[in-house]
């Protein structure tokens, strides 16, 4: 195996080998002051899964509408090898994109291995997802994402849910948060989305939940959340701050295209989110939408049986 | 105001944890210090059905000498801040990276990856914790050295030092890993490094062809356990055999786990048969081939007849045992002969060799396994029902036909309660099996996250009420397991754990230990 190849999988990835080899060192933390710098870099990785086209498709058109400064359209790497000894193309890819932005989709197999190589690079995880849309007699909603986040920076949980919520999508999304903070223009008042109602939980104002076509303890019950003991709601109504954020609509308001392809909506929202949109303003550590359409034969649109994770990085 | 840090160990206040982090930079420099949520977020994903937030840590550490590791526990003693040790952290359906429990600091040691010594002649190795087993297996492939090396499916990416410290098995005659293991170094609380068996003594040759040494013998209580951070680890490599011939035997009832376990045990005992075997059912094996979605739909277990349907399309036994023979080839084909009359007794089997089941995936990655080389084939598991949930039930089974099958249709039993596959496998060891089931499930589900959290807990339950005991546990499940052995160990642990560590700085919760 090759040398340097195998220094990664040691997780020796340090400047000191990097430069031995004429690669430029490893970038020092890329915080959300140099956020701008690293999107830069971007780049997307398409793994073997189904909907990796769709999903391409959205983030691009993220790019195409949001990052002028990548003419466009963001470089494709693709990985399509099997299991054995598909893992040392990641590797090789790892190793070769210093200060780089990578959004990322593949399979929850690809997935497990995947996290366990950026751990071992030192790199950066903002936000990964699993989404799953799965159709037939079942309890939960037929379009599931759930993403766990470095901070609500990286959010696109609010972009995805007017995207879909637009489709008539029956839809969860649950958002988790390792810090509050959205970023320096925080904002703490909820979001105004229309057709949602919003809530916060009681003793625990960081934690907010979005519900539409649905009631408070049918959506507690899709996402597995207390929402009332002793038959008292553990959540309270929020007011939202209309008239401030129309202030701000210009720096708030993602302008999305249309789509009915849910795969690439979500595409779309991550690339977004990764390239700098800052399309969250709320600072919450925990955040669900939960939309029922009115529409129910919808629930069998789209990509039935498709499931995938999501990654966004800073290598 | 919101704190700097994503969490704090429990009790700490956060002018202490500054004052330690303060500490850990001044030792291990700033960049080995992580406290950032995008650079801990890596460290708190876990596949258990629990929420991550039980799970997240407050800062990891990178060391890469023993000295460090001194002065680390020397800090947290002072502050009672308690760590986390991994050493590649691949620990995947059984917690991965992220500590047992809120604020615990992850101590990484995947920089301490020098491979010490391996020597040819005597076959062993001493590597430090950091060292995975591509790294060894290139490195014995490099030099030449004609050893082979027995590790678990998640092979190249994981390590042996963690493996078998968390007494994990492989595939191949040494698959019985702590049963290799030789000697050891080990930084206790107190900061003393303490060299196992033939280890302490100055100037000993002996410290990795001895196991013993002189008087009680330690290892086995830094195994499973938090009394202390493995920092060197010796153990046995296998010479590479003149000939290696794989093959696999098909049955089509479950009920013939009877029969396939009373034709293996005498074979494996005597040593005709000497690798871990496996006996795998067609969903353990089925996700190299195919997925769930391809055959049902909608909620509730898999029902048989898809099974049966998944069997026919893709050519798996209900039941694939998978072994080996290894040796001369004149020893090799002795002992087929011996192999194939057992099995072909019945009328059953369905016995098929390399050359016949060259171009089955499953039994290309088996095969692998069982010479000691690197896939990660068995990871596609995840994509079978997909949505990231992975729990390891493992319950430990004496090597007798009846037993596996009263194992196997409670297990299958429980699972469909909640409406989970069952997706499991027996290793057989000389005169035990482990049952290894992976309880799959979907986390984006929350309906069915809380049937695998239920349906984990009662298969504990109702396995340990029959005397079954599990010998690996998730990290959400360890008090449970812990409780299961009864209060005499558990007292026993706490009494070692508190004259080893009166600070309980080290892993509290490994094994339900504090």
């Amino acid at each position: 195996m090759d040398e340097t190849r195998r220094d990664f999988i040691k997780g020796m990835f340090a400047g000191g080998t990097c430069l031995a080899l004429g690669v430029p060192g490893i970038a020092q933390a890329t915080s959300m002051g140099s956020f701008l710098d690293s999107t830069r870099n971007c780049r997307l990785l398409l793994g073997n899964t189904i909907g990796a086209e769709s999903f391409a498709k959205g983030v691009q058109s993220a790019c195409f509408s949001h990052g002028s400064r990548h003419h466009g359209t963001l470089p494709v790497f693709r990985f399509e090898s099997e299991l054995s000894t598909g893992f040392l193309h990641l590797v090789d890819l790892l190793m070769q994109s210093r200060n780089t932005r990578w959004i990322a989709i593949m399979d929850h197999a690809y997935a497990a291995i995947f996290a366990e190589l950026v751990r071992n690079s030192t790199a950066r995880l903002l936000v990964s997802g699993a989404h799953t849309f799965v159709s037939g007699n079942h309890t939960a909603l037929p379009l599931r994402h759930v993403w766990a986040a470095a901070s609500p920076a990286y959010s696109a949980g609010e972009l995805l849910a007017s995207m879909l919520a637009h489709e008539r999508y029956s839809f969860s999304i649950v958002e988790r948060f390792l810090t509050q903070t959205a970023g320096e223009s925080t904002e703490n008042e909820a979001l105004s989305l229309s057709e949602f109602l919003s809530y916060h939980r009681a003793d625990q104002p960081a934690t907010r939940l979005y519900c539409a076509g649905v009631s408070l303890p049918e959506a507690g019950r899709l996402l597995g959340w207390e929402t009332s003991k002793n038959q008292e709601s553990l959540f309270s109504r929020t007011i939202t701050a209309t008239a401030s954020r129309d202030k701000t609509a210009d720096s708030t308001t993602i302008k999305y295209p249309r789509s009915d392809n849910w795969v690439e909506a979500t595409g779309y929202a991550i690339a977004a989110a990764a390239l700098g949109m800052k399309i969250n303003r709320e600072s919450c550590s925990e955040r669900a939408f939960v939309h029922r359409s009115s529409q129910h034969y919808l629930d069998h649109k789209g990509l039935p049986g498709v499931n995938f994770v999501s990654f966004v990085i800073d290598v | 105001m919101a704190s700097k840090y994503i969490a704090l160990p429990k009790g700490v206040s956060e002018k202490d944890f500054d004052a330690a982090v303060s500490r850990f930079r001044r030792i291990l420099g700033d960049d080995a210090v992580l406290t950032s949520a995008e650079q801990l977020a890596p460290y708190t994903k876990t596949m258990m059905p629990v929420p991550d937030a039980e799970h997240t840590p407050s800062a990891a550490l990178l060391a890469t000498m023993v000295e460090q590791i001194q002065k680390i526990v020397a800090v947290c003693n002072q502050y009672k801040i308690p760590i986390w040790t991994i050493s590649t952290g691949k620990n995947l359906g059984y917690g991965s990276a992220a500590p047992a429990e809120r604020g615990q600091i992850v101590l990484d040691l995947k920089r301490m990856n020098r491979i010490l010594e391996v020597d040819k002649d005597l076959a062993f190795a001493l590597v430090e914790p950091g060292v995975t087993y591509q790294q060894l297996y290139d490195y014995i492939k490099e030099h030449k050295l004609g050893l082979w090396l027995s590790m678990p499916a998640p092979s190249a990416i994981a390590g042996p030092v963690g493996n078998t410290l968390d007494r994990g098995v492989g595939y191949t005659p040494y698959g019985e890993h702590f049963l290799f293991a030789c000697g050891m170094e080990v930084v206790l609380a107190s900061g003393e490094v303490l060299r196992t068996g033939m280890g302490s003594m100055p100037n000993s040759n002996t410290w990795q062809v001895f196991k013993w040494g002189y008087g009680p013998y330690l290892d086995g209580i830094f195994t499973q356990s938090n009394y202390g951070i493995v920092t060197k680890f010796g153990f046995w490599l296998m010479p590479e055999p003149p000939a290696f011939k794989p093959f696999v035997i098909q049955y089509e009832h479950e009920e013939d786990i009877v029969e396939i376990v009373e034709t293996i045990r005498p074979l494996r005992i005597s040593g005709v048969i000497p690798n871990a075997v496996v006996i795998a059912h067609a969903l353990y094996e089925a996700p190299v081939k195919a997925r769930r979605g391809d055959y049902v739909s909608g909620s509730g277990s898999i029902p048989d007849e898809a099974v049966y349907q998944i069997m026919k399309d893709h050519k798996l036994g209900i039941w694939n045992v998978y072994a080996a023979l290894y040796g001369t080839q004149e020893q090799i084909d002795v002992n087929w002969k011996i192999v194939t009359q057992a099995f072909g007794q019945s009328g059953k089997a369905r016995i098929l060799t390399e050359q016949e089941a060259a171009d089955d995936p499953a039994f290309a990655y088996r095969a692998k396994l069982m010479r000691g080389e690197m896939t990660l084939t068995e990871f596609s598991l995840y994509n079978w029902r997909g949505g990231g949930g992975s729990m390891w039930f493992a319950p430990v089974s004496q090597a007798r036909g009846s037993e596996t099958l009263k194992q196997m249709a409670l297990t299958k039993q429980i699972l469909a309660k909640y409406g989970l596959d069952y997706s499991g496998e027996f290793i057989v060891g000389m005169r035990d099996m482990h049952h290894i089931v992976d309880v799959l499930y979907d986390k984006t589900d929350a309906e069915q996250t809380k049937a695998a959290y239920q349906c984990f807990d009662e298969l504990l339950t109702e396995f340990s009420a029959r005397g079954y005991g599990t010998y690996r546990v998730n990290t959400a499940f360890m008090d449970k397991v812990a409780e299961t052995y009864g209060p005499v160990q558990r007292s026993v642990h706490k009494t070692l754990k508190k004259a080893l560590d009166p600070n309980g700085i080290l892993a509290p919760g490994k094994s339900g230990i504090r």
